[in-house]
C-alpha cells in the first residue's frame, strides 16, 4: 500500500501540497485535475525522486526515500529526463544490470523500439521516446509503476500495448492523466486533485 | 556499463556540452586556450614551489594560496554540474543504488575532476615524506610539524574547497575574497599556520553565516530591471567572471612585484587587457538574454537600437565592482586606465559585430598601441 502521511509541498513560494494525507490500496488508481494542480508532483514524491517539505510517503511501510525502495518502483515522466547520449541499447543494457533485470523482448516488441536499438536516445522521436520511458519502467517488474501522461505522443500500435499494459501488468499502477485511462480494469479509483489557488490580496 | 562508468559518461557528456557553449560564443576563446594550456599546466608546478616550502616569503605565500585556491574552487564549479549530473538527476535518483555507492561515486568524480590540482600537492607531500622517511624520526616535533604544516595545510584548504564547489551552496564569501582582500596588508605579522588557521576560521564562519538576501526595491525599472533579474536567477556566469578578473589580478599583481621596475608596466598593461576582455564578455550574456526572447522583445513597443544602448549601459555598470578592485590591487597608473578603456570599448565593439571572433579587436588594437609606443 502507497501511503502519503501528512505531506507539504511547495514550489517556489507555492503551496503544491498541504498536510496531504492518503492511502491507496486499488491496484489501478486514475489521478486527475487541472494543470497546476499537482499531479506530477505526487508521482514523483511516491517515486522518491523529490523530498516533501515535510511528511513522509511509504511503500508498503517503508519510505520511498531509501535506495532499496527503488527496486519496488518504476516511474515514467517526462521530467525523468533519460540519458540521451546513450542508444537504446546502451541504455537498457545498464538499466537492466542496475536493477538486476532482463531486458524485456517482449515489451521490447509491444512497443516498436526494436528497430530503433542502436539509434541514440537523443535522436527518438517524441513517441519513440515516450516508449522507452514506460519501458524503464516496467522492465523490473516493479510493485508499484507510475505512469505520468503515459498515451501523450503514442500512435496506435503504443496506445493498444499501453492498455495492455495497464489491464495485465500484476502490480500496482497509478496514471496521472487528463485522459481516461485503466477504464476496463475493474478495480479502478479515480483521485481528483484540487490545484491550490493562492489567497487574493 | 557500471554505475561508476555511467556517472563519468554523464560527467564528460556535461563538460563536452559547457565546451560546445562556449564554443558557439567564442571560436576565439577555444581557439586560444590550447595556447594557454602549457601555462595552466605550468602554473601548479609554480605555485605548489612556494606553498610547500616553509620559507617563502610571507605576502608570496598567501597571494599564490589565495590564486591556487579560487583557482581549484572556480575549475571545480565549472564541473559541478557534470559531477553531481544535475541534468539526468532524477533518472540517477531513480536507480536502486545506495547512498554511500552514490557518495564514494560522487568523491570519485571531484578527485578526477580536481586531478593534478589535488594529487599534486598529495603527491609533494608523500614524496616529501619518503625522501626524509629516514631523518624524519630524529628531528624535533615542532620542526616537523613546522616544515609540514603549508603542505599539509595546501592539501586540506584544496580538498575543502574541491568538495564546496560541488556540494556546498553557499559562496566563499569570507575565505576566498572578503578575508584575503582585507587580511592581504597585515599578513607579514602572521607565521604561515596563523595564516591556515584565520583561513579555517573564515571557512567556519561561512558556513554558519549566509550571505543577506536582499529583495529588488522599486529600482532599477524596466530593460535594466530585468537584465538584473536574470543575473540574480543565474548568478553563475557572472560570479565566474568576477573571478576569473580576480584570478588575473591575483596572478599578474605577484608577477609584477617580482619583476623588475622597468617590466612592472608591460604586466600592468597585460593585466589592463585580459581585465578588460573578461568583463566585457559580460555583454555575451546581455545579448544572448535578447536572442532567447526575441520574439517577445520584438513584440514590446521599444526599438532594437534602445534595447541595444540598454544592454550595453547595463554592461558597464556590471564592470564596477571590477574596476574598484583594479584600484584595490594598485597598480595601475593613468596610462593602463586608459589601455583598459581602449581594450574594454574594442571588446564591445568586437562581441556586437562579431561574436565569435571578437577577441581580435582588442588584440589589433593593442598591437597598434605596442607598436605606437615602442
Amino acid at each position: 500500500m502507497l501511503v502519503f502521511e501528512k505531506i507539504s509541498q511547495y514550489y517556489q513560494q507555492r503551496c503544491v501540497f498541504h498536510d496531504f494525507s492518503l492511502e491507496i490500496s486499488e491496484p489501478r488508481v486514475l489521478i486527475s485535475g487541472p494543470n497546476g494542480s499537482g499531479k506530477t508532483t505526487l508521482l514523483m514524491l511516491a517515486a522518491g525522486l523529490i523530498t516533501p517539505d515535510s511528511g513522509r510517503v511509504t511503500l508498503t511501510q517503508q519510505s520511498v526515500l531509501r535506495p532499496d525502495s527503488k527496486q519496488s518502483i518504476g516511474i515514467s515522466a517526462a521530467k525523468v529526463a533519460l540519458p540521451n547520449f546513450l542508444t537504446v541499447a546502451e541504455l537498457l543494457d545498464f538499466h537492466a544490470k542496475q536493477f538486476v533485470c532482463d531486458i524485456s523482448e517482449y515489451w521490447l516488441t509491444q512497443f516498436g523500439l526494436t528497430p530503433y536499438w542502436h539509434t541514440k536516445v537523443a535522436n527518438l522521436s517524441l513517441g519513440n521516446y515516450k516508449k522507452l520511458s514506460l519501458l524503464t519502467a516496467v522492465m523490473h517488474q516493479p510493485r508499484l509503476l507510475l505512469l505520468d501522461e503515459p498515451a501523450n505522443g503514442l500512435d496506435e500500435k503504443a496506445r493498444l500495448a499501453l492498455n495492455l499494459l495497464i489491464s495485465e501488468y500484476e502490480g500496482q499502477v497509478i496514471i496521472a492523466s487528463h485522459e481516461a485511462m485503466a477504464a476496463q480494469h475493474q478495480q479502478v479509483r479515480h483521485i481528483q486533485l484540487q490545484r491550490n489557488e493562492p489567497e487574493s490580496v | 556499463m557500471s554505475y561508476w562508468q555511467f556517472r563519468l559518461r554523464l560527467y564528460n557528456e556535461s563538460l563536452k556540452q559547457w565546451l560546445e557553449s562556449v564554443k558557439q560564443i567564442s571560436y576565439g576563446l577555444v581557439a586560444l586556450f590550447p595556447l594557454a594550456v602549457p601555462a595552466l599546466i605550468f602554473l601548479p608546478f609554480v605555485a605548489w614551489g612556494i606553498l610547500a616550502d616553509p620559507a617563502s616569503e610571507q605576502t608570496r605565500y598567501v597571494n599564490t594560496l589565495w590564486g591556487y585556491l579560487l583557482f581549484v574552487y572556480a575549475w571545480m564549479h565549472l564541473q559541478h554540474h557534470g559531477i553531481v549530473a544535475t541534468q539526468h538527476h532524477y533518472y540517477v535518483a531513480s536507480l536502486p543504488t545506495t547512498d554511500s555507492k552514490k557518495q564514494w561515486v560522487e568523491l570519485g568524480l571531484i578527485v578526477y575532476g580536481a586531478n593534478i590540482l589535488l594529487l599534486g600537492p598529495l603527491y609533494l607531500l608523500l614524496s616529501m615524506l619518503y625522501q626524509q622517511a629516514n631523518t624524519l624520526w630524529q628531528l624535533p616535533l615542532a620542526f616537523v610539524v613546522e616544515q609540514l604544516t603549508p603542505i599539509l595545510g595546501l592539501i586540506a584548504l584544496v580538498s575543502y574547497y574541491c568538495v564546496a564547489a560541488v556540494r556546498v551552496s553557499t559562496l566563499p564569501w569570507l575565505s576566498l575574497l572578503l578575508m584575503p582582500l582585507f587580511v592581504l596588508p597585515w599578513v607579514t605579522e602572521l607565521a604561515k599556520g596563523q595564516c591556515l588557521v584565520l583561513w579555517c576560521a573564515a571557512i567556519l564562519v561561512e558556513r554558519q553565516l549566509s550571505l543577506p538576501r536582499f529583495k529588488l526595491g522599486s529600482w532599477p525599472t524596466g530593460f535594466y530591471r530585468l537584465q538584473l533579474q536574470a543575473d540574480i536567477y543565474s548568478p553563475r556566469s557572472e560570479s565566474l567572471r568576477f573571478v576569473g578578473v580576480l584570478l588575473v589580478s591575483i596572478l599578474l599583481g605577484l608577477m609584477f612585484h617580482g619583476v623588475k621596475p622597468e617590466a612592472q608596466s608591460y604586466v600592468a598593461g597585460f593585466l589592463s587587457f585580459c581585465a578588460a576582455l573578461i568583463m566585457a564578455s559580460s555583454l555575451f550574456d546581455a545579448l544572448s538574454l535578447i536572442e532567447r526572447y526575441q520574439g517577445y522583445f520584438n513584440s514590446l513597443p521599444v526599438s532594437t537600437v534602445k534595447r541595444l544602448s540598454q544592454c550595453v549601459c547595463y554592461v558597464l555598470c556590471k564592470a564596477i565592482p571590477g574596476l574598484l578592485l583594479l584600484a584595490y590591487i594598485g597598480v595601475f597608473t593613468a596610462m593602463h586606465w586608459g589601455l583598459w578603456l581602449v581594450f574594454y570599448v574594442t571588446s564591445l565593439m568586437g562581441i556586437m559585430h562579431r561574436p565569435k571572433w571578437f577577441f581580435i579587436w582588442p588584440v589589433v588594437s593593442a598591437i597598434v598601441l605596442f607598436l605606437l609606443v615602442a
